[in-house]
């Protein structure tokens, strides 16, 4: 067996020193910094390396039986991913729909517009977003006000991000705006390889746009909807700017989420190695996600 | 040629050998990464910014002794807590970091800085203010050199009270008012319906906030940390404390994005006339308040004044104060180079130099020997004499898992605020969680 794998990979030696320059780094800068993360998430470990001491599982039994701001963290992080992914993808799906049919020009500009945020600092998307939140400075209240909305209702102005109850919706609504512009490129690239004759085949036998888009554009990007799925998701996990940058995972951990928590440990709390067994924790989650949806999804693809 | 030539021709070799040998010294690099948010000093009006005055610094120093390279990197917040313990973890800390004692401390309980006992003569720690001395002593060492501190109290905004008629309310006399005399000056202040929506501005949204939400506990006689690094949230005093700055919550009388305000915005209600008191340091009060009022952020007439936060009957607050000091890490270097970095950390905070950043930043030095530099200001002499009268209140800074107590913390303020928790067991839960922390150092 061994015999045999050793003679294919001498049969292919070629196409292996073709891919080694890109081999190496994967394995140095991730595969590597992987393994010494599980290691890692076994021992108790500060800055100081003399001081570190294994602990076996009990940075894993600390985090499922005290860290109550980590499984509140594992929470909210769900309900990012249920909130924003679906959203974030629809909304994409949407507009490249809308978008591809219009000139070059205005592709280009809607291209453009949407892709924005993914170039943009995160920091100074975080910045207007606070702007724009803010209770008694903020844009959105302004605006409301305005338009008498307030008045309407009999309400007072509103916390964005002050509240339970909103903070997290206002948050998935920052993190879907700058998650819909690289979902928009491949959509639009996935829809530029459908053959056209299948439309006017359809057009043919009577079939109106929306059946169009149910029998031909949805079937046929599937294979983008998946790899837009899986990487919008395994991205949504790992949501932590904008929680740094505009709640601190608060108001009382409404929107705390696994990474904000893994960073506080890690660099303010200086546990290395309980930061660890989070990333570990992460891992698993994501990995376990992304199965489900090949699974699920790669069958309806093919 | 002689004997005698030879031997005074060898001789003067020798001495001219031996004489360049004392100039040209073996080359040292020393790296000192500092936190550069403050401003530079006012009498330095060349530099636009503390980096670089502190570059300016370590060229000065590179000019006394050419064999000595300073690598000087200016540090940003976050950086402070991620580049840092990453770079001590990975073995190749800085030489020397300036950061306040709450994430020192972090590091001195890790022992990867140097016992600065060892190194520094003792005339220079004797000049030292030695509260502080003892503050950075963990286990017997001196994990960093102290080099300035700010304290924390009241800023009101005066000229509001004066428009809404209640300035006779404040206690410009003694700066010392009771919580129900606070209470009515706020209660007065808003109803007479100025705009100031709610008097008090306060942040509970990251600890940073928490010098002014403690200030009510101590206010009330209670505590945070008791001696000996014990979390005092079991304290009923605490709890009489908590309650009062929750009461000011319910009752409208501090902004009710609290839970979740960015300290800009805090500040903000102050300059806009939404909130007339702020909780700020002789920082707030010389150079942000001018600075925004420069830069046109003022919109309402400003005359701020300081006064300590409010007590109940019978209670002495003191005021809380955090030294920022120099931590020099463990990293295996000789005799010759730990002398050259301890001569450049003797630059850094010389008394000199002490003087030259308290007048830019109203801090207050660690040495006696910088005097009260500010001295002339009323203000900075109040304070002096406040907390001569008062004392200063002590805020767990040198505890072990002090930093992850005090991250546990604003949650539960906000979480209290926002009705889901009552007081009694936000401090309930608490204890538990410090406890927690505490058995897991």
């Amino acid at each position: 067996m061994s015999g045999d794998l050793l003679a294919r990979i001498w049969k292919g030696r070629w196409g292996y020193c073709f891919v080694l320059p890109a081999l190496i780094p994967f394995v140095i800068f991730t595969v590597y910094p992987l393994l010494q993360g599980i290691w890692l998430s076994f021992y108790k470990a500060g800055v100081n390396r003399a001081k570190w001491t294994f602990i076996g599982l009990d940075n894993y039994v600390r985090l499922f039986t005290r860290d109550n701001a980590f499984q509140i963290g594992v929470k909210n992080t769900f309900l990012f991913v249920l909130v924003v992914v679906p959203v974030a993808l629809v909304i994409s799906l949407f507009v490249a729909v809308i978008v591809y049919p219009l000139r070059q020009r205005s592709q280009t500009f809607f291209r453009i517009a949407f892709y924005m945020p993914v170039v943009s600092a995160g920091v100074i998307l975080a910045m207007v977003w606070l702007i724009i939140y803010s209770r008694e400075f903020g844009l959105l209240n302004a605006s409301l006000e305005m338009l008498g909305i307030f008045k309407l209702f009999g309400i007072d102005k509103i916390g964005w991000l002050a509240q339970p109850d909103t903070a997290l919706l206002s948050l998935s609504l920052v993190v879907i705006s700058w998650s819909l512009g690289q979902p928009l490129i491949l959509f639009r690239a996935g829809l530029g390889a459908i053959p056209e004759e299948l439309y006017e085949a359809a057009k043919l036998d009577g079939a109106a746009g929306w059946q169009q888009f149910w029998r031909i554009t949805l079937p046929l990007l599937q294979p983008t909807v998946l790899f837009v799925l899986v990487t919008l998701t395994i991205a949504v996990f790992q949501v932590f700017v904008v929680v740094l940058l505009m709640t601190l995972g608060g108001p009382a951990n409404a929107t705390q989420t696994i990474v904000f928590r893994l960073y506080e440990n890690a660099f303010t709390f200086f546990k290395f190695g309980y930061a660890s067994a989070m990333a570990v924790v992460l891992l698993a989650i994501i990995s376990v996600v992304a199965a489900v949806q090949f699974r699920l999804l790669d069958r309806q693809a093919h | 040629m002689n004997r005698n030539r030879i031997a005074m021709l060898a001789a003067g070799l020798l001495a001219f050998v031996f004489a360049t040998s004392g100039l040209a010294q073996e080359p040292v690099t020393i790296t000192y990464w500092t936190d550069p948010a403050l401003a530079a000093p006012a009498h330095h009006p060349e530099f636009d910014s503390l980096a670089e005055y502190e570059t300016w610094q370590a060229e000065q120093f590179m000019e006394m002794y050419p064999h000595v390279t300073v690598e000087v990197q200016g540090l940003d917040w976050p950086e402070l807590s991620t580049k840092v313990p990453a770079a001590i973890a990975a073995g190749n800390p800085p030489d020397i970091l300036k950061d306040y004692l709450g994430r020192t401390t972090g590091y001195g309980h890790q022992e990867v800085t140097v016992d600065l006992y060892q190194h520094l003569p003792q005339e220079e720690i004797d000049d030292l203010l030695p509260g502080l001395v003892d503050l950075y002593t963990i286990n017997g060492s001196l994990h960093a050199m102290p080099t300035y501190f700010w304290e924390h109290h009241m800023i009101v905004n005066k000229a509001l009270f004066d428009q809404a008629g209640v300035g006779d309310l404040l206690p410009l006399d003694d700066r010392d008012w009771t919580q129900d005399e606070f209470i009515d000056a706020i209660t007065q202040l808003r109803d007479a319906g100025i705009g100031v929506d709610y008097p008090f501005a306060l942040q509970v949204a990251s600890e940073q906030g928490d010098y002014d939400f403690h200030a009510f506990v101590w206010g009330a006689g209670g505590d945070i940390w008791r001696s000996g690094c014990n979390p005092a949230f079991d304290d009923p005093k605490t709890l009489a404390g908590v309650e009062f700055a929750n009461r000011l919550f319910q009752e409208g009388l501090i902004n009710p994005d609290a839970p979740t305000v960015s300290n800009n915005d805090k500040l903000n209600l102050f300059f806009t006339g939404k909130s007339a008191i702020i909780g700020g340091s002789m920082y707030t009060l010389n150079v942000q308040i001018p600075q925004a009022q420069d830069e046109g952020l003022v919109t309402v007439e400003m005359d701020p004044v300081l006064l300590t936060y409010p007590h109940a009957e019978g209670e002495v607050n003191g005021f809380p104060a955090g030294p920022t000091g120099f931590a020099v890490f463990d990293k295996g270097r000789s005799d010759y180079e730990m002398e050259w970095v301890t001569e450049f950390l003797l630059y850094l905070n010389s008394t000199e130099a002490q003087i030259d950043y308290v007048n830019g930043n109203s801090q207050f030095p660690t040495r006696r020997s910088a005097g009260a530099p500010l001295a002339d200001d009323p203000n900075y002499q109040l304070v002096v004499d406040l907390i001569a009268e008062r004392g200063t209140e002590d805020m767990g800074l040198a505890c072990a898992g002090f930093y992850e107590v005090r991250v546990a913390q604003p949650p539960r303020w906000q979480s209290m605020f926002l009705g889901q928790e009552t007081p009694a067991e936000v401090l309930e839960a608490l204890t538990e969680e410090a406890a927690d922390i505490l058995s897991n150092q």
